[in-house]
C-alpha cells in the first residue's frame, strides 16, 4: 500500500508544481518552434538533465543498474536485441508473451532483420503520433490534468477519452500489435 | 508548501525550471530509494499509472484479468489521482478555477484515446519517454526523436492554419 501513498504524494507535489508553472511537455517544444519562447522547454530539459545527472551519480555508486547511454550505436547498426532493449521488450503492457514470440522468431532465424528493425521504426513513429496529436490536443497528459483540474471543459473530454483508450487499448490496439 | 514555494503565494508563479528539477530528484529517487522498479524509470507516468491504476481496480473488481506492471501489482498508482488533486488544491489557492470550454470537446476526446493508445504501445507518456532517454534507453531516445518531429509537424501545420 505503501506504493499508492508514494505516487499519491509525488501526485499531489508535481501537480501543485504543473499549475503553477504551467508545465507542458509538448507545449515547450511548441511554443519553441511557434515563438522561439524557451521558458517551458527549459523546464523539460531542466528535467532531463537532473535526471540524467543523478542516474549518473547513482550509477556510479552502484545505487542503480544504469549503463551510460550509447547514442552512437544507434546509428552503427547494433540491433535492439543485441543490447537486450528492444522495444517489444519493454512495450508495456504487452512485453512478456510478445517477448517471447520475438525471441522464438530471432532463434528461427526467418525474419530477424525485420523484427530486429521494427522496435527503432515504431519508436520513431509512435513518438512522432504522440507529438502531433499532442499538439492538436493543446498539450500533454500532464498539462491536461492541470487544465482539467482548472476547470477547462475540453480537458474533461480528453481525461475520458484518455480513459476510454485503456479499454480500447485491451480489446483493440493490443490484439492488433500482437499481429506484428 | 508555501515554504517550499518562499514566496508569499498570491499571484506567485513558479518556474518551470524548478519543476523540472524537483521531478527529475523524484523520479530517479523514487527508483533509487524505494526501489519503485521494475519496469525501470517508471515513477512518473500518466498514461502507465492511469492504466495501472483502472487495471488494478478491474482486475480486483472483476473477473476479467488485465496486465500491471510488477511494481503497481499489489497497490494502485495514483499519480493521475494526485495530479488532479494537487492542480486542483494550486487553483483554488489561487483563484484559478474557472469553467471554461473552449469549444472542442469531442476532439479532445479523440484525442486523449488516441494518446493513451500510443502511449502504451509505446513506452509511456512523454514525460516518461524523456526520463527514460534520461536512463540511457536508446528506444526512448529515438521515441523522443520522434516527439520533436511530431511537435513541429503539428506547429507548422497549425502555423500554416490548416489544424485549429
Amino acid at each position: 500500500m505503501h506504493v499508492a501513498i508514494l505516487t499519491l504524494s509525488l501526485g499531489i507535489l508535481l501537480g501543485y508544481l504543473a499549475q503553477r508553472s504551467r508545465m507542458c511537455f509538448v507545449g515547450g517544444l511548441r511554443d519553441f518552434i511557434l515563438v522561439r519562447d524557451t521558458e517551458l522547454l527549459k523546464g523539460m530539459i531542466a528535467f532531463f538533465v537532473t535526471a540524467w545527472l543523478v542516474y549518473s551519480l547513482a550509477g556510479i555508486m552502484g545505487l542503480v543498474n544504469w549503463q551510460p547511454p550509447q547514442f552512437v550505436s544507434l546509428f552503427v547498426g547494433h540491433s535492439p536485441s543485441e543490447t537486450g532493449a528492444s522495444l517489444i521488450d519493454r512495450t508495456y503492457p504487452i512485453s512478456f508473451e510478445k517477448s517471447q514470440e520475438l525471441k522464438g522468431s530471432q532463434s528461427a532465424g526467418s525474419n530477424v532483420t525485420l523484427n530486429a528493425q521494427l522496435p527503432y521504426a515504431l519508436a520513431i513513429i509512435g513518438g512522432l503520433i504522440l507529438g502531433l496529436v499532442s499538439v492538436l490536443a493543446n498539450g500533454c497528459p500532464v498539462r491536461q490534468h492541470v487544465l482539467a483540474s482548472q476547470g477547462v471543459q475540453d480537458s474533461f473530454f480528453y481525461l475520458l477519452g484518455f480513459y476510454l483508450g485503456i479499454v480500447v487499448f485491451h480489446l483493440v490496439t493490443r490484439p492488433l500489435l500482437a499481429l506484428l | 508548501m508555501r515554504l517550499l514555494l518562499k514566496r508569499p503565494v498570491n499571484g506567485y508563479r513558479q518556474s518551470p525550471v524548478i519543476f523540472g528539477i524537483v521531478m527529475g530528484l523524484f523520479a530517479v529517487g523514487y527508483q533509487i530509494f524505494f526501489h519503485f522498479e521494475p519496469p525501470p524509470a517508471y515513477a512518473i507516468c500518466t498514461t502507465c499509472h492511469s492504466h495501472d491504476m483502472i487495471a488494478w481496480l478491474v482486475n480486483n473488481l472483476t473477473t476479467i484479468q488485465w496486465d500491471v506492471a510488477p511494481v503497481g501489482a499489489s497497490a494502485p498508482l495514483l499519480t493521475p489521482v494526485g495530479l488532479l488533486v494537487g492542480a486542483f488544491l494550486a487553483a483554488r489557492l489561487h483563484r484559478e478555477v474557472h469553467l471554461v470550454c473552449l469549444g472542442r470537446r469531442w476532439h479532445g476526446l479523440i484525442w486523449g484515446l488516441v494518446v493513451m493508445n500510443v502511449g502504451l504501445a509505446l513506452l509511456g507518456c512523454p514525460t516518461r519517454l524523456v526520463l527514460l532517454s534520461a536512463y540511457g534507453d536508446k528506444l526512448a531516445f529515438l521515441a523522443v526523436i520522434g516527439l520533436i518531429m511530431g511537435v513541429g509537424i503539428g506547429t507548422f501545420l497549425m502555423k500554416k492554419g490548416m489544424i485549429g
